[in-house]
């Protein structure tokens, strides 16, 4: 990836705050601060970060870094079943991605998922109703350390897509969890490499 | 980009994103692409290669259990292009066929894949000792767009179809045309 993580890092921030968006998340807080104890710059009123697995999510340098887990598992109500989750930059650990459809039910993981997978070098989608059931992959060279940006899981109605910048790198269909309305943050086998920084949900 | 659609063998225990359910082909043949949908034990879907060999591989393997070639015009991947032209059922090996057409039409007696196969095998023949496989396998596919679960019958590429696959017209039903629309409709998505 061409990007060194400084000249990404924070590129959102000067944004407005929140505007427009569902969910909004610059994970500026203290150091170490589990992810569940930490508030948004902006969510729906009620609704808060919770965990689905795993307690390894947390703040460093007001960004958001996965310590371990297998997996951390993080879900936040967004109020809308056709959205579009992305996080401004994320750095890449062994399986890092974003959550839609999230049903909220812990330890059963359930919602429609991504991943950037290096340990396979590739592109992940993900339609798990209590187990890891992978709908669709795209090959690509992926190394723990990278940075992508504005890495976009956007749901709407049955098709599922992935974006980096914009462009599609995978893509689906699935009827599955078509209602539901949590977004989240998930790493599997993350040493803390794994970092996702202006997390913004917006409606489709 | 070349393409085929498939239902194959799905592997994995779904304890972990490594361990995923997933298409068989997802280890160790270098496939640059693939979208589906788990159906039981199996899957359906679509899978791109730029090398036709590869796909031929899967294609011929026993854990793939039925394939169409598509031909794929530009270099979207997935569900999204729109524009790919399924095969005309005249060059597109289509050696299946899909016997659906509600199942209250069929006698409710008839649970397993199996009899119903025999009974329309038998309807379409005439033969009532038809073999009701024919060299073909036969389950049940969840087709939601078709309203209803649907009969799959089918049979590897690499066997040949028989004149008696290509008489089936099951109550009155273009059941290749069917076919080719139920999968039209998946594409389309």
């Amino acid at each position: 990836m061409p990007y060194p993580v400084a000249a990404v890092r924070g590129r959102f921030a000067g944004g407005a705050a929140g505007a427009g968006y569902l969910v909004y998340d610059t994970f500026t807080d203290t150091n170490a601060t589990p992810l569940v104890s930490h508030t948004p710059d902006t969510a729906p009123v009620g609704s808060a970060w919770a965990w689905m697995f795993g307690t390894g999510l947390s703040i460093q340098s007001n960004s958001l870094d996965c310590t371990g887990g297998t997996p951390s598992w993080a879900n936040i109500d967004s109020g809308n079943a056709n959205v579009s989750v992305k996080a401004a930059t994320m750095i890449l650990g062994t399986y890092v991605g974003l959550v839609a459809r999230g049903t909220g039910d812990v330890a059963e993981n359930e919602g429609i998922m991504f991943h950037c997978q290096t340990t396979e070098d590739a592109y992940a989608l993900f339609a798990n109703q209590g187990a890891y059931t992978e709908i669709a992959s795209a090959a690509a060279t992926l190394t723990p350390g990278d940075v992508v940006t504005n890495a976009e899981l956007n749901v709407n109605g049955t098709a599922i897509e992935f974006l980096i910048d914009g462009v599609s790198k995978v893509s689906a269909t699935s009827s599955v969890w078509l209602t539901q309305t949590q977004i989240g943050i998930h790493g599997y086998n993350e040493n803390g490499t794994a970092d996702w920084d202006d997390l913004t949900v917006t409606a489709l | 980009m070349k393409a085929i659609f498939l239902v194959c063998r799905r592997i994995g225990d779904g304890k972990s994103p490594k361990a995923a359910y997933r298409p068989w082909f997802k280890e160790g043949t270098g496939i640059a692409g693939w979208a589906g949908t788990p159906i039981g034990d199996e899957f359906a879907g679509n899978v791109f290669h730029k090398e036709q060999s590869i796909l031929d591989l899967i294609s011929t393997s026993p854990l793939t259990e039925f394939v169409i070639p598509i031909e794929v015009t530009g270099k979207a991947l997935g569900w999204k292009n729109k524009d790919a032209d399924l095969p005309a059922n005249t060059h597109g090996k289509i050696t299946s066929w899909i016997a659906k057409a509600g199942l209250q039409k069929l006698d409710p007696a008839f649970k397993k894949p199996g009899q119903v196969a025999k009974h329309i095998m038998a309807q379409v023949s005439g033969v009532e000792s038809v073999d009701p496989l024919n060299g073909f396998r036969v389950h049940w596919v969840e087709a939601p767009t078709m309203g209803a679960k649907v009969l799959m019958a089918m049979r590897p590429m690499k066997v040949k179809a028989t004149s008696l696959h290509d008489r089936i017209n099951i109550w009155g039903e273009n059941i290749n045309k069917r076919f080719e629309n139920w999968v039209k409709s998946l594409w389309s998505k």
